[in-house]
């Protein structure tokens, strides 16, 4: 029994990432890797401790304020020119000033951030090779670009996308995993009523794997997901989420889209494996 | 062979899960979704007639809701909302339907102790964020490291906003003080500038009554004189606390910016911004040291706003309210996810029980997608294959129930006011002898009332493939002894990752909030004193009871609940029930007054028929106890991904969820991290704040 016992696949990882670039998901992580895509920032790291005192500074200067107003007050109360009334005033205009320390304060905080996310690059991580511009808004929606140092069948996949309509494609594959032909599963919306994108396909051109997607001028806004699958393994090997804009159909009647993994020009609009 | 292997597979996986809280039930509505296309056969094993572990409700007597405590959802949960939103969407085929069952509400308060031993309740307003929790990813309002920037800087200006100065006028001229008692009305006024709470500039102001006094620079050495300025000084402390105690907002708003600038300086000195590890660096820390080793003021560090934070945790160590503990990794992580990443409203607070909310939904899409339900199933033993001791290779039940004859299925729920809804009790009448056993008052989610009508042993292979392990970490020493005897992870699991009974209390009231002198609207408030820290506004949900007449209000209260050794003792419940209904008693006569002023008379004794029906319960069972987050113990969870029995995975809020705390939306992602486990889906990085630092 036990050689055909059912068991777990074995899963990528087991631990969370912990560093600070991945953010809180997959739409941050392509942010931040888009970062460490740019050009390394000259000295990474002596700017994030610079930064970092200058946010500790100017956290602490919020303290200093009060204190020197303290310190201001109590000479002119030794001077014999203070005021009850002066004292109000002066509070007053330090709420102000402290107000606006602390805004600087949390501004330097900000820009730490973005450069300890940025500075990743700068502590010896990989880095992925540099990631096109995104598509123009309203355009038809481009494939992801595998990773060339993975290239398996995935590294050919074609994507053919057929639509009037704006459209986000993002495609989230296992290339690892793709022994021959793929199935595509229809892509269903969370919502029942919005109906299902049943024009999917994936077909084998020569060596070549080519996701189909066919959408309906009739087809109503929002996502639709599905699952891509082995047909050797019939194990999973990636989805498919398209996300109908909201937006008004493009002027041409129809468009046909068609880019490859593979090509320098293809644009991502996912993240990749 | 591994699961999906096989592509011509004749028959579905067929999945057992045992357990029936947020964390199993999330597993089942990710691993029968329709994109699988049947792929995995669910079977769904619960203890006693009812979904929801310690998220569980019932309707009782007048279809009041009973609690298992008190459960807010929080405008971060985004994998709990995302899930629910999707169930109700399919429930309802109308995607906005959860939004009739989720309340925003964004006004908490803390409470601070005062210099007479009183309470003083803080409120503020959050305001609403971008967005809804759940809303899809990649959404503009979707967070990441730089949105907690601007969020901070947003927290901040509001903080800032309540910052006033209150100086009051006094008759003073602009001449020099003439005598002691002016210069110390004076004082009186520059204290106000001492609400930074820094000592130095009341020492400053003390040496200036040095050249107020006529002395010389050259005597200010003098013992005498020394002493002197010594006791000004003291009295000019004494100046700064009458003030503070006077008007506590600013030193509460000073405290909340002093506990950021600490925190900021812990990122410093503590190397998290590159530390690998992340928050996980600080793990072995409690939070508050941690806060004290950067410069936090003791009177910040016990500040209504800390004290919330850990008392929402219920992080007292053997449920000690003089032991606060929790992790600093998980508290700072769960400060920035509160704080800053919040869609729509700060706090969710159900319009219903939370059964009726959330599991009953659940029950009823789970249902019509092939789920098979098996209440009144016990787990007593998960036995491990002998021959390699790395799967399960038996699960061993007991039947506590038998349904009457003619009866294939057991309908759980009760109907009020038209919704279904769990009931209190089992539907004893379709129960085999239930007219008997109510009679008994058995009891079927008590850990001491073990009477059962029979056993079965589910093997591998035959009944299951795969396990989900979905019960709480309380009741795991019970059922899983061969996997703590044989593997140390489990043993140093259920050692170090501590749990705490809790107690909780639902009063409902004839006067409403304003006329109980409430008047600051409804509120989530925290930090308050034991034996109930926690109190939450519940009125709202009175409209779905079957009270008449409606009580004005509905208040519902928690805390944690001092531990004691366990006891294979069948008084234990009854007597600690005792215990927690001798708490509510003394909590409503000595401290609630404090909140509720117009909740008695002018001797302090309650009005009479204020309180018209009170409910308590003290969460003692093994399965009930609320899971902790102390120091150090990050690294003996067990994550759901690992593989070292191949095919079983965990899920609870217990597991190393990414985010290692009792909440809601741990379990969630524990539940779909199980779920991930088997079935690859969903993808990791669909798990929101899975990967974070």
């Amino acid at each position: 029994m036990s050689t055909k016992r059912i068991r777990r696949p074995t899963p990528a990882r087991t631990a969370p990432r912990r560093d600070w670039a991945p953010g809180l998901g997959a739409a941050s992580r392509t942010a931040a890797r888009e970062e460490a895509d740019a050009p390394p920032p000259g000295g990474a790291r002596e700017r994030i401790e610079a930064t970092v005192s200058k946010s500790v500074e100017l956290g602490y200067k919020v303290i200093d304020e009060y204190l020197q107003q303290g310190q201001h007050a109590a000479q002119r109360l030794n001077a014999g020119t203070l005021t009850a009334e002066a004292v109000a005033t002066e509070a007053q205009d330090l709420g102000t000033r402290v107000a606006r320390y602390a805004s600087d304060f949390f501004g330097a905080w900000m820009e730490l951030l973005e450069l300890a996310a940025a500075g990743r690059v700068a502590q010896g991580e990989p880095r992925a090779p540099a990631a096109p511009p995104p598509p123009p808004s309203g355009s038809a929606p481009a494939p992801p670009a595998a990773h060339p140092a993975r290239a398996t069948h995935a590294s050919r996949l074609q994507v053919e996308l057929a639509t009037s309509r704006p459209v986000r494609l993002r495609l989230d594959l296992h290339a690892d995993r793709i022994r021959g032909a793929m199935r595509a599963h229809a892509l269903r919306s969370a919502d029942p009523s919005r109906g299902q994108l049943q024009d999917v396909a994936c077909v084998l051109e020569g060596d070549a794997p080519v996701l189909r997607v066919e959408i309906s001028a009739k087809q109503r806004p929002g996502s639709y997901e599905g699952l891509l699958v082995d047909e050797t393994t019939n194990r999973p090997v990636g989805s498919v989420r398209v996300t109908l804009e909201e937006t008004r159909p493009q002027p041409r009647a129809s468009s046909k889209a068609r880019a490859s993994s593979a090509s320098p020009s293809s644009k991502p609009s996912s993240k990749r494996r | 062979m591994p699961a999906g292997r096989s592509s011509r597979r004749a028959r579905p996986i067929r999945v057992a899960i045992v357990g029936g809280g947020c964390a199993a039930v999330s597993t089942a509505f990710e691993l029968t979704r329709p994109e699988h296309e049947g792929r995995y056969e669910v079977t769904l094993y619960q203890l006693g007639w009812r979904l929801g572990g310690k998220g569980a409700s019932g309707r009782g007597a007048h279809g009041r809701i009973e609690e298992h405590g008190l459960h807010v959802w929080m405008g971060w949960y985004e994998n709990a909302f995302r899930l629910m939103r999707e169930c109700y969407t399919e429930l309802t085929g109308d995607a906005d339907a959860w939004q009739r069952a989720f309340l925003p509400t964004s006004r908490i308060g803390v409470t601070d102790r005062t210099a007479d031993g009183s309470w003083s309740p803080w409120i503020r307003d959050f305001p609403p964020a971008p967005g809804l929790p759940g809303d899809p990813i990649g959404a503009p309002a979707r967070a990441d490291v730089r949105d907690y920037a601007r969020r901070t800087i947003a927290l901040l200006r509001s903080l800032l906003d309540g910052l006033r100065f209150r100086v009051e006028p006094r008759a003073t001229t602009g001449s020099a003080p003439t005598s002691s008692a002016a210069a110390l009305a004076i004082l009186d006024g520059l204290v106000a500038y001492g609400e930074t709470a820094t000592l130095a500039a009341v020492s400053q102001a003390a040496l200036s009554l040095e050249v107020l006094l006529g002395r010389s620079g050259e005597r200010s050495t003098d013992p005498s004189l020394l002493r002197f300025v010594e006791a000004l000084a003291a009295h000019t402390r004494r100046l700064l606390q009458t003030r503070l105690d006077r008007d506590p907002e600013q030193q509460r708003i000073w405290h909340i910016a002093e506990l950021a600038l600490a925190t900021l300086r812990g990122y410093v000195t503590s190397g998290l911004l590159s530390n690998p590890r992340g928050f996980d660096a600080i793990d072995d820390l409690d939070c508050r040291e941690w806060l004290r080793r950067n410069g936090a003021s003791e009177a910040a560090l016990d500040c209504g706003y800390l004290r919330g934070l850990y008392d929402l945790g219920f992080a007292y160590e053997n449920g000690d309210p003089a032991r606060p503990s929790v992790s600093a990794a998980q508290a700072v992580r769960g400060f920035l996810r509160a704080f800053f990443t919040y869609r729509g409203a700060f706090f969710w607070k159900m319009r219903g029980g939370m059964g009726d909310v959330v599991f009953a939904p659940f029950y009823e899409v789970l249902r019509r997608r092939g789920v098979r339900f098996r209440f009144f199933h016990r787990l007593t033993k998960v036995g491990i294959g002998r021959r390699d001791g790395a799967h399960v290779s038996s699960l061993d039940f007991d039947v506590q129930a038998a349904l009457r004859a003619g009866r294939r299925t057991y309908d759980p729920f009760v109907a009020v006011r038209g919704l279904p809804c769990w009931p209190s009790e089992p539907r004893w009448e379709q129960l085999k002898d239930g007219t008997r056993w109510r009679r008994e008052r058995r009891d079927f989610e008590c850990h001491w009332d073990q009477r059962r009508e029979g056993r079965i042993q589910l093997r591998v292979g035959r009944d299951f493939d795969l396990v989900v392990l979905g019960i709480g970490l309380g009741a795991v020493p019970f059922t899983c002894r061969e996997l703590i005897a044989t593997d140390a992870r489990w043993a140093a699991m259920v050692e170090h990752v501590k749990t705490v009974p809790t107690q909780a209390l639902q009063l409902w009231l004839r006067p409403s909030m304003p006329a109980l002198g409430w008047t600051a609207g409804p509120i989530t408030l925290s930090g308050f004193v034991e034996p109930f820290d926690t109190w939450a506004d519940m009125s709202h949900v009175l409209a779905l009871e079957d009270r008449t007449p409606e009580p004005g209000s509905l208040a519902y209260f928690c805390s944690v609940l001092p531990d004691e050794a366990h006891r294979e003792d069948s008084s234990v419940p009854r007597r600690r029930h005792a215990e927690v209904g001798e708490n509510a008693a003394r909590f409503v006569a000595r401290d609630l007054p404090v909140l509720w002023p117009d909740a008695v008379d002018a001797r302090g004794r309650w009005r009479r028929g204020t309180v018209v029906d009170r409910y308590w319960r003290a969460n003692v069972n093994p399965s009930d106890r609320y899971t902790l987050s102390l120091p150090g113990t990050a690294r003996h969870r067990i994550s759901p991904l690992d593989r070292t029995y191949d095919n079983l995975t965990l899920c609870g809020d217990w597991t190393d969820s990414g985010f290692n705390s009792g909440c809601v939306e741990a379990a969630v992602m524990s539940g779909r991290l199980a779920a991930h486990a088997i079935a690859e889906r969903p993808a990791l990085d669909e798990i929101v704040g899975y990967d974070h630092p």
